[in-house]
């Protein structure tokens, strides 16, 4: 192993107080690779993590630097922060250090940072970032010191800006490049070196003046070949996708249709409820009337009941009628004269009369014949028609239930369709048309450019040769011809070996993916392997060829893509760096992160795991104790507010 | 039975205007008589005495009232002999049963303080169902 940690110096670094935290790292032995610190949530695990970020970066400015400052020590307004790492890197002893010296000036803090940096014992005072940026690239810091809650995103369709080139850096492509960059531009400059001389010899301007022309055409054609490409590359992501679609056209037709038929329920369901409401409205309307039945049949009683009474009255008129005709007469109807004692019995009988007549004219509540049939009639259809309000009631409660169970099955069927919702047939089958002519016109125009590029660089070099004799005719010309040939050799040999390179270092990066993940996946029988794209996004794929799509995948799946994908890409560098994982099996189930356990162990570099009790019970621990170089516990002093690290015991 | 004059109006008390307004336009009730004759039944059937402390808000023509005039009309006045009441005109039966109608209104809003459409109706649903059940 060609870099490894040896020795942590933490000093009034965040949690870490003002007593110096040291970490003495064993040496490394194959097959002890582990390096454990156990600790709480918010003891200082990610501290830690970050102290080993803030070594590598320059990416901290004064008021950074105030903020990893202890806060205990903060408070005091003077001091120092220190982070010291020694290590081994390609055989050398390094000692970097970084901090900052802190002091009061008024009520703000004034920061003096210092980096320090001894190789094997002697001091380094030039460039030193720049040193340090060879060890690790602060661009590749994401794929060496990892938050385990944040591993997920390097498996996405889509990578944020600068990951791409980071990976490219981390796998010493740049280089690589820069050479061929580099061979270009000393192309260019002897080539124009060569039209100064060409230009002196006025016979020899047309020469000139033709090659100048033909770079340009050159360079227009590259242009346009460059535009061509890109645009027949999102052609084809395009008619990709139309075909994702038209494969997915039936189980869509069908959704939409299922869709359709929800939604027509539904409209049904609404028009239903919309008549129950107005139906409860219509009740509530009427309650006051209703609500009045028992009154109203006591009043249409004490109606009744004063009918019957006026047709007693008119027979008592009768009878007091009669009465007074017979004592206008000299004899009763019986033939028996009306004597005295007859006269005061019917005076008696009519005063009864009159008084009783009397009482029935006093009362004013009867109620009129009409209205009486009026009220009879409305109790009567109230009665005939009662109202169960608890069952409408429920009947609308269970509409709006229904309703509502059909809008959640409508909103996941929207989800699932998508911007596929309103998709038809034929519009799909326009566009694959459409792309498939699109692409077609591309590709020709490509092969034209191509063409005539070709040409275009033929007399290009028939000229260039050209203008070797021409000019060749000097020693100045001659040795410019003759370096000219060597760096256009080289610079053919460096494309190709850009390419190669690239293509190698990405199927290299494929197969340990492929190797990590299939140990550590939990669907082995399903799942074949890891694709990795020409862009560095990743793709598994299964037995049968076919692809997963990786919203598919769970939290879980995806940390174990990305953490197959983030050691590959290490152990592909030319100098892999130790792993440092912050609480790295937060997403995993029992099943992934045992094997993902056991897949550290092989991994040939020093791995420091920063994880909670959740992250390594017992029996887990256990499980790799043997290859356990160092064990730490982080313990919190919280009477004094700070952290400390000891040696496990 | 005295009847009421067409061409005067029912009236609320002004303190509960802006109840009915909130209930009309929750959509609980369609017009602010309806919520006075409501209180009215209700006040009816828990045999509640009329308000006698409001400042008047008048409402709808009572000839507007069709139907159910002549029912409301006839068990006024058969209430207000129940609590002793003697009317002597049409006025008088118009103030009657507008303050039993407030009184009534009034103790709705008590128990309605909290509740929202879908609660009040099923509470006046539930007046209905139990007069059509006391037959």
């Amino acid at each position: 192993m060609t870099f490894q940690f040896r020795k942590l110096t933490l000093k009034n670094w965040l949690v870490y107080g003002d007593r110096e935290t040291v970490i003495d790292f064993t040496q490394f032995n194959s097959g002890r690779n582990l390096v454990v610190f156990h600790g709480q949530n918010g003891f200082g695990k990610t501290s830690l993590l970050r102290a080993l970020w803030f070594l590598f970066s320059d990416d901290y400015k004064d008021d950074a630097l105030v903020e990893m400052w202890n806060e205990k020590e903060r408070a005091s307004g003077e001091g120092e922060l220190e982070v010291a790492l020694e290590f081994l890197y390609r055989d050398k002893v390094w000692v970097l250090s970084k901090g900052a010296y802190f002091e009061l000036r008024g009520s703000r803090i004034a920061v003096n940072p210092f980096t320090k940096l001894w190789i094997d014992g002697c001091e380094i005072r030039d460039q030193i970032d720049d040193q340090i940026s060879r060890v690790i690239p602060k661009e590749c810091l994401q794929f060496v010191f990892f938050d385990g809650a944040e591993i997920t995103r390097y498996a996405q369709t889509q990578y944020e800006d600068g990951v791409k080139e980071a990976i490219e850096l981390m796998l010493g492509i740049p280089a690589v490049r820069n050479l061929r960059h580099d061979l270009g531009r000393i192309i260019s400059e002897l080539q124009e070196e060569q039209q100064e001389i060409l230009l002196a010899e006025q016979q020899n301007n047309e020469l000139a003046a033709e090659v100048e022309r033909l770079e340009e055409m050159k360079v227009s054609y590259e242009e346009r070949l460059k535009d061509l490409t890109k645009k027949q590359d999102s052609i084809q992501a395009a008619q990709e996708k139309l075909e994702k679609e038209a494969a997915q056209l039936e189980a869509i037709q069908a959704e939409q249709e299922a869709l359709r038929e929800k939604q027509s329920r539904r409209a049904n369901l609404e028009e239903r409820r919309d008549e129950l409401d107005a139906q409860i409205d219509d009740l509530i309307q009427s309650a006051p009337v209703r609500m009045l039945m028992r009154p109203l049949e006591h009043v249409i009683e004490e109606a009744i009941a004063q009918q019957e009474a006026s047709s007693r009255l008119e027979k008592y008129r009768l009878r007091k009628k009669l009465i007074e005709e017979l004592l206008e007469e000299a004899d009763c109807i019986c033939g028996r004269p009306i004597d005295e004692h007859i006269d005061t019995h019917f005076g008696n009988e009519i005063k009864r009369l009159d008084s009783i007549i009397d009482s029935q004219n006093a009362n004013p509540n009867s109620i009129n014949q009409r209205d009486l049939i009026s009220l009879q009639s409305i109790v009567d259809q109230l009665a005939n028609n009662p109202v169960d309000g608890k069952e409408l009631y429920d009947r609308r409660a269970l509409y709006i239930q229904q309703i509502e169970e059909i809008d959640t099955d409508i909103e996941r069927l929207r989800d699932r369709l998508g911007d596929n919702e309103s998709i038809q047939v034929q519009e799909l089958l326009e566009q694959q048309r459409v792309t498939a002519e699109q692409l077609q016109n591309v590709k020709h125009e490509i092969g034209v450019v191509e063409k005539n590029l070709e040409e275009t660089q033929k007399k290009l070099k028939e000229k260039r040769r050209e203008v070797d004799q021409t000019t060749g005719t000097t020693d100045r010309g001659k040795g410019i011809a003759r370096t000219l040939e060597v760096t256009r050799g080289l610079l053919a040999a460096s494309e190709q070996f850009v390419e190669r390179l690239v293509d190698r270092k990405r199927r290299a990066i494929e197969d340990i993916t492929s190797n990590i993940f299939k140990k550590i996946t939990n669907k082995p029988q399903e799942y074949a392997g890891v694709r990795v794209r020409d862009d560095y996004t990743l793709e598994v794929y299964r037995h049968d060829s076919s692809t997963v799509d990786n919203s598919q995948l769970s939290a879980g799946e995806r940390e174990v893509l990305a953490y197959s994908f983030i050691t590959a890409l290490n152990l592909s560098s030319p100098t892999p760096a130790p792993f440092v994982m912050d609480t790295p099996f937060g997403h995993l189930d029992s099943v992934h992160r045992d094997r993902l356990l056991k897949s550290l162990p092989m991994l040939k570099v020093q791995v420091l795991l920063l994880a909670t009790d959740r992250d390594l019970p017992p029996a887990e621990r256990g499980m790799i104790i043997p290859y356990i170089a160092d064990e730490f516990e982080i313990k919190r002093d919280q009477f004094n507010k700070v952290s400390y690290i000891k040696e496990a015991e | 039975m005295i009847k009421l004059d067409p061409t005067r109006k029912f009236f609320i008390s002004e303190d509960l205007i802006g109840y009915a307004d909130k209930l009309i336009e929750e959509g609980t009730f369609r017009r602010r008589v309806d919520l006075l004759l409501v209180g009215f039944s209700y006040a009816v059937k828990n045999q509640i005495q009329p308000a006698d402390e409001y400042q008047r808000h008048e409402l709808i023509y009572v000839n507007n009232l069709k139907d159910a005039l002549l029912p409301i009309e006839a068990t006024a006045n058969w209430y207000a002999r129940k609590l002793g009441y003697q009317l002597e005109n049409d006025s008088q039966l118009l103030e009657f049963i507008c303050e039993v109608g407030i009184a009534g209104t009034r103790s709705l809003q008590d128990l309605w303080r909290e509740r929202r459409k879908s609660q009040i109706q099923w509470d006046v649903l539930q007046f209905v169902t139990e007069s059509d059940n006391l037959k």
